[in-house]
């Protein structure tokens, strides 16, 4: 295998293994692992800045009940989840 | 919950941050390691919580950024601390307390014992006691499976035993060895015999033949049912002769009661209440009696808690006076027919009484009572017929003089 190929395969896992996990309990629980910063709060939105895409949380009651430097956990009624790239 | 529980013991802080884009707080404090929990928005601002000693740190921080912090509440274990500080006495006390609870749990207090049928509960709580088990005794020191073994080992009666100590509490659960029943040889042949002197007053035989009537007398030992029956052929029959042979007999007694002088209780008598506890007895009511002579009877009852037995025990004496006295005819003769009563109810009880002779004779030790009692009772007496010895000489061998 050429060194080239060998650093592509690297390239490729390195960017899975940092791609953000979402986990989601029912509507009511969203655990978000590998987020950059949270870009809008609202009780009924709340922008997350993940390293590939910003996760858009939309809903009703919503609230961060933990934030630590890669991981939160949003809490409330989730109604809509979107992504932008 | 261990979150919340190290959350306590850190101590945290409840805090407000009003100004522009709160958003950019929660950024900052995240990437500078703060933790930060219980979010929520407000129509000015966002509230959250934090550990105490982290909100120093985040307030230096947070001064170019144009937010405000205002701190709404503090809670945790420095905070509680922190404001009893100067109330030494309610920390010493809390520790004292602590200690003594964990001092005090390393015995004892009580215990209860289950399962107990032919050995006494005081016999049990004696054995135990030699064995080191008892109310007051130092948790570490006990082998709990040690003193069941042997206890098993010396006390044949008890089966199997258990101890299970739960706190202070121990509960003890007894089994006793059941002995083996007595089974009666049903094939063996045997007759019926007369087992006391007296007149035949009814014969139910189920099994055997009479070899007597009804209105016969009959003296101790002779046959009444036998077990040998003569068939039609000329054969026999050995069975086991069945019969319930009803006589009419007598039974004599004869009581003593010495003149001597002797304890009576006289009419002084005193109840005495104490609280007792590991330490000692402590009285509540005290009294006395006059007389030279005494009994004390004390009785022991456990007070107990919602169902618990507690380290505390209520004690009620009772002291009766007693004097030296030389009984007089009456007390004589009611003592001499009570130990008649006694007789009747103890030896007396297969038999059905029909009347009674007394007779009171004065000795020169006191007073003599004999009494003789007409009785209906059951004198069958099974004794077996002794085949077992013919059948071996004939299974053995005749030897020369036989032969």
């Amino acid at each position: 295998m050429s060194k080239e190929k060998k650093k592509a395969m690297l390239e490729e896992l390195r960017s899975f293994y940092a791609a953000p996990e979402l986990t989601l309990r029912s509507n009511r629980e969203l655990v978000i692992e590998g987020s950059r910063g949270v870009i809008e709060y609202t009780p009924e939105c709340i922008r997350v800045n993940t390293a590939d895409f910003v996760l858009t949380v939309e809903g009703r009651e919503l609230n961060l009940r933990c934030i630590s430097a890669s991981a939160l956990i949003i809490e409330g009624f989730v109604t809509q989840l979107s992504c932008t790239v | 919950m261990l979150l919340k529980l190290l959350r306590f013991f850190r101590g945290s802080v409840t805090f407000s941050i009003s100004g522009r884009f709160p958003e950019r707080f929660i950024n900052m404090a995240t990437q500078n390691g703060f933790h930060i929990w219980d979010t929520v928005k407000t129509d000015d601002g966002l509230t959250a919580r934090m550990y105490r000693g982290d909100y120093p740190a985040l307030r230096r921080r947070l001064r170019r950024s144009g937010l405000r912090l205002k701190i709404r509440k503090k809670s945790g274990l420095p905070v509680i601390i922190r404001r009893y500080s100067k109330r030494l006495g309610l920390f010493v006390g809390a520790a004292v307390f602590a200690i003594t609870v964990a001092f005090m749990s390393c015995f004892i207090w009580s215990y209860d014992i289950t399962g107990l049928g032919r050995i006494s509960e005081s016999e049990m709580q004696s054995m135990l006691k030699e064995e080191g088990f008892c109310i007051g005794a130092f948790k570490p020191t006990l082998n709990y499976s040690v003193i069941a073994r042997d206890l098993m080992l010396k006390n044949e009666d008890i089966g199997w035993i258990a101890i299970n100590v739960t706190g202070s509490y121990a509960s003890i659960e007894v089994k006793e060895e059941s002995p083996a029943p007595e089974v009666a040889d049903y094939m063996q042949p045997a007759n019926i015999k007369a087992s006391r002197d007296g007149v035949i007053e009814r014969m139910q035989v189920s099994e055997g033949e009479k070899t007597i009537t009804e209105g016969s007398g009959v003296v101790r030992g002779q046959m009444l049912v036998s077990g040998v029956i003569d068939d039609d052929v000329g054969g026999t029959r050995l069975v086991r002769a069945d019969a319930v042979i009803l006589a009419h007999t007598e039974h004599q007694a004869t009581f003593k009661a010495s003149s001597d002088p002797l304890l009576r209780p006289t009419q002084g008598r005193a109840d005495r209440i104490k609280l007792g506890a590991l330490i000692g007895d402590i009285p509540v009511s005290v009294g006395a009696v006059q007389g030279e002579y005494g009994i004390l009877r004390r009785e022991r009852e456990a007070l107990c808690l919602i169902g618990v037995k507690l380290p505390l025990w209520r004690v009620r004496e009772t002291a009766v006076g007693m004097a030296l006295t030389s009984p007089d005819d009456n007390s004589l003769k009611e003592y001499l027919k009570n130990s008649s009563i006694l007789y009747e109810v103890f030896a007396l009880h297969p038999c059905t009484i029909e009347g009674r002779e007394e007779r009171f004779e004065p000795t020169d030790s006191g007073m003599e009572l004999t009494v003789i009692y007409r009785c209906i009772e059951d004198i069958a007496e099974t004794a077996e017929i002794g085949i077992d010895e013919n059948t071996d000489r004939l299974r053995r061998p005749p030897n020369d003089d036989e032969k």
